[in-house]
């Protein structure tokens, strides 16, 4: 993506996001790092990761990301791709970035389909508990492009892969072993692996790298499409048992907020059902006309679940989701749900959907307001709406566009 | 003990008004017929259907005999009545497919199935749990200040028109006139009926909204009845009323409305 056009007018001097540092500043001072290795045409070091591209489809760039500096910079690799760690340890925007910028995707092009040894090789440090060491030798030069999106976590540098030669053993779990080696479809084999307690992270790597699916059709997924892909299978594992479960008793409201972007969740004693709002501030990333109207999004789904791609929000809506479905099948609790969540001005360069799903889990980690009433919930939630301070908006923005909130139930007229 | 034998277009029409509701449900048998009530999952739509036992080719029913109860008062012989959980979609998927006229039906209380016979096609049914079924709903006191008896392919065109346009419509009366109206963010639709268009009308001022995708639902279930009976109330349910199967089943839907925004 493009650089913000208040990035364009600051260039990272004069501060006009309103932040102490300029995070892009903190991801182009790896710059210096890369271009010391800019001319080597070999590399050695920790793969934490892999990533499939999507352009080209279904011929796609495939390879190992590795990190470029990970011990001077006092990260373990094995950090890199654990977004509830960065949550839990409260890192901040420039961090993240700063972080994520020594990370180098190599790459070759190769057919999702393909059976090669590079591929099965992928599959492997998909599936290993630790970075796996590698030796790559590079094909062209590197070139420092750090990316952002919606839904991957920014990265910094890319370059094609002439030969790799996977350097120790990769660590791989029996029990992650197995899974992969029975003859499970994909889905299956990815629920199977979330419920031996690996995160939503480690199982969309895995599928993503072509390691899951029966035999005769496994292939890789673009590494943007399996992390929704992951959210959505994982959701409807739990949902299915969620949807058995008695309702809330009463009215719920939880809330968190991370680099920007505040979530109030309500839930209501009804059956599960399901309304994800986003209200996206001028300045924020998708937002950049500024000084105009925030823009609200809604996306709805009732108890028997969604057919359609939810188009409006993407990735976001299925991530917070899975968060919300995690929470109540721990609560063995149904319940009717509407997420509100308020992206600032000060969220302009986005850094992926973990944010959000780790956002909507520590809403539930932390305490929560109990009401009598829907009324009573839908007040606090209006006083807690963080714009409503500066005027721009309020609760009615939500309902005049709201499935849920609208709907009177039979039981309000008993 | 329950066997009975019915015309299966007369069974598939009421079960058509069900499974515009609701999926699954219970139903009573008694011996002066079948009854529901059922509320869809987000208590949003309501269902009561009766069916009488008469409009059956064949109907025979004996309640379970009940051990030792003879001292208590109530066991007057009405009241005994056999409660089985169904999966409507599915029994509607057989009467699909057997090509009969008649169905034959035939209960297996001990072995929760319901045995279905149409011609030499037998298919057995296994029941649903009823504990494991959603509890049978409140029914809200309702008290509707306007009725409008409307031909159903006039509301059902217009509903199908208004599905063009939005995801809600209103419902209303404006004296001696009865309204349909839908608007999204381009198009709006507007039907209107004087009295004198109408099968019956109460005068009035009121209207309410409702979501059209209830609408729509019930808008099907209600495709075999040549008229339909709207109560309505200001911001307030919706109560639909019509006849199946030649006037031996009587169907009442509840739809509660929409906020209007401002």
């Amino acid at each position: 993506m493009s650089m913000p056009r208040l990035c364009i007018v600051c260039k990272g001097s004069r501060l006009l996001c309103g932040r102490n540092t300029c995070p892009l500043l903190a991801a182009l001072n790896k710059r210096s790092e890369f271009d010391k290795i800019t001319n080597t045409k070999d590399f050695f070091g920790p793969s934490t990761s892999v990533f499939v591209g999507r352009r080209g489809y279904p011929r796609v760039g495939v390879g190992p990301m590795t990190v470029i500096e990970g011990e001077e910079l006092g990260v373990e690799p094995g950090r890199m791709e654990e977004p509830s760690e960065w949550f839990a340890q409260g890192l901040d925007m420039e961090e993240i970035i700063g972080m994520r910028s020594s990370m180098l995707r190599a790459k070759k092009s190769e057919n999702i389909t393909s059976r090669s040894k590079f591929l099965s090789d992928m599959s492997e440090i998909a599936m290993a508990e630790h970075p796996t060491e590698v030796e790559l030798s590079f094909e062209n030069k590197l070139s420092f492009k750090i990316s952002f999106s919606d839904i991957i976590q920014p990265m910094g540098a890319s370059v094609n892969v002439e030969k790799m030669k996977v350097t120790e053993n990769p660590k791989i779990p029996k029990k992650v072993e197995s899974i992969v080696s029975d003859e499970l479809r994909a889905e299956e084999a990815a629920k199977a692996l979330y419920d031996l307690g690996l995160d939503v992270y480690k199982v969309s790597v895995i599928l993503s790298s072509g390691a899951l699916g029966l035999n005769s059709d496994k292939k890789m997924v673009p590494t943007r499409w399996s992390i929704t892909a992951t959210d959505d299978i994982i959701f409807r594992r739990l949902a299915s048992q969620v949807k058995e479960y008695p309702p809330v008793d009463s009215f719920y409201v939880y809330e968190s907020s991370y680099m920007d972007n505040h979530f109030q969740i309500l839930l209501m004693p009804s059956l599960f059902e399901y309304e994800n709002f986003e209200a996206w501030f001028p300045g924020s990333v998708w937002n950049d006309a500024l000084g105009q109207r925030p823009v609200v999004l809604e996306e709805y789904e009732g108890f028997k679940g969604r057919k359609r791609y939810a188009a409006e929000e993407g990735g976001g809506y299925y991530a917070a989701r899975l968060a919300v479905a995690e929470a109540l099948h721990k609560m063995k609790r149904q319940a009717g749900v509407v997420v509100f969540r308020e992206i600032h001005p000060r969220y302009f360069i986005p850094l992926g959907v973990w944010l959000v799903r780790e956002t909507v889990r520590d809403a539930f980690r932390k305490g929560c307001e109990k009401f009598e009433t829907q009324k009573e919930a839908l007040e606090y939630i209006n006083s807690g709406l963080q714009s409503k301070h500066e005027g721009k908006l309020g609760l009615k923005d939500f309902e005049a566009r709201s499935v849920m909130l609208r709907q009177k139930r039979l039981v309000d007229f008993c | 003990m329950f066997e009975a034998k019915i015309d299966v277009s007369v069974l598939r029409e009421c079960i058509e008004t069900i499974t515009a509701i609701v999926d699954e449900g219970k139903i009573k048998i008694a011996e002066d017929g079948l009854k529901l009530r059922a509320v869809d999952p987000a208590n949003v739509a309501m269902i009561s259907f009766e069916l009488q036992s008469d409009v059956f080719d064949e109907f025979r029913f004996a309640a379970k005999e009940k051990e030792a109860e003879s001292g208590a008062e109530d066991t007057s012989e009405s009241k005994a009545e056999t409660e089985i959980g169904m999966d409507f979609v599915k029994l509607l998927g057989i009467l699909g497919i057997g090509g009969r006229k008649e169905v034959e039906l035939e209960l297996d209380e001990h072995a929760q199935k319901l045995f279905t016979r149409m011609g030499s096609l037998a298919y057995t049914i296994s029941l649903l749990d009823p504990s494991s079924l959603r509890k049978e709903p409140k029914v809200p006191e309702l008290e509707f200040p306007v009725q409008v008896t409307i031909e159903t392919e006039e509301f059902r065109r217009t509903i199908r028109a208004a599905e063009k346009i939005g995801d809600h419509i209103v419902l209303g009366v404006d004296g001696e006139v009865f309204y349909m109206e839908a608007e999204g963010e381009m198009d709006k639709l507007r039907l209107s009926l004087r009295k004198e268009q109408l099968i019956h009308l109460t005068p009035g001022t009121l209207h309410s909204l409702y979501s059209l995708d209830y609408i729509s639902a019930m808008s099907k279930g209600m495709s075999h009845a040549e008229s339909i009976t709207l109560n309505l109330g200001k911001d307030y349910p919706l109560q639909i009323e019509f006849e199946v199967a030649d006037g031996k089943g009587k169907v009442s839907y509840l739809l509660a409305p929409r906020i209007e925004s401002e």
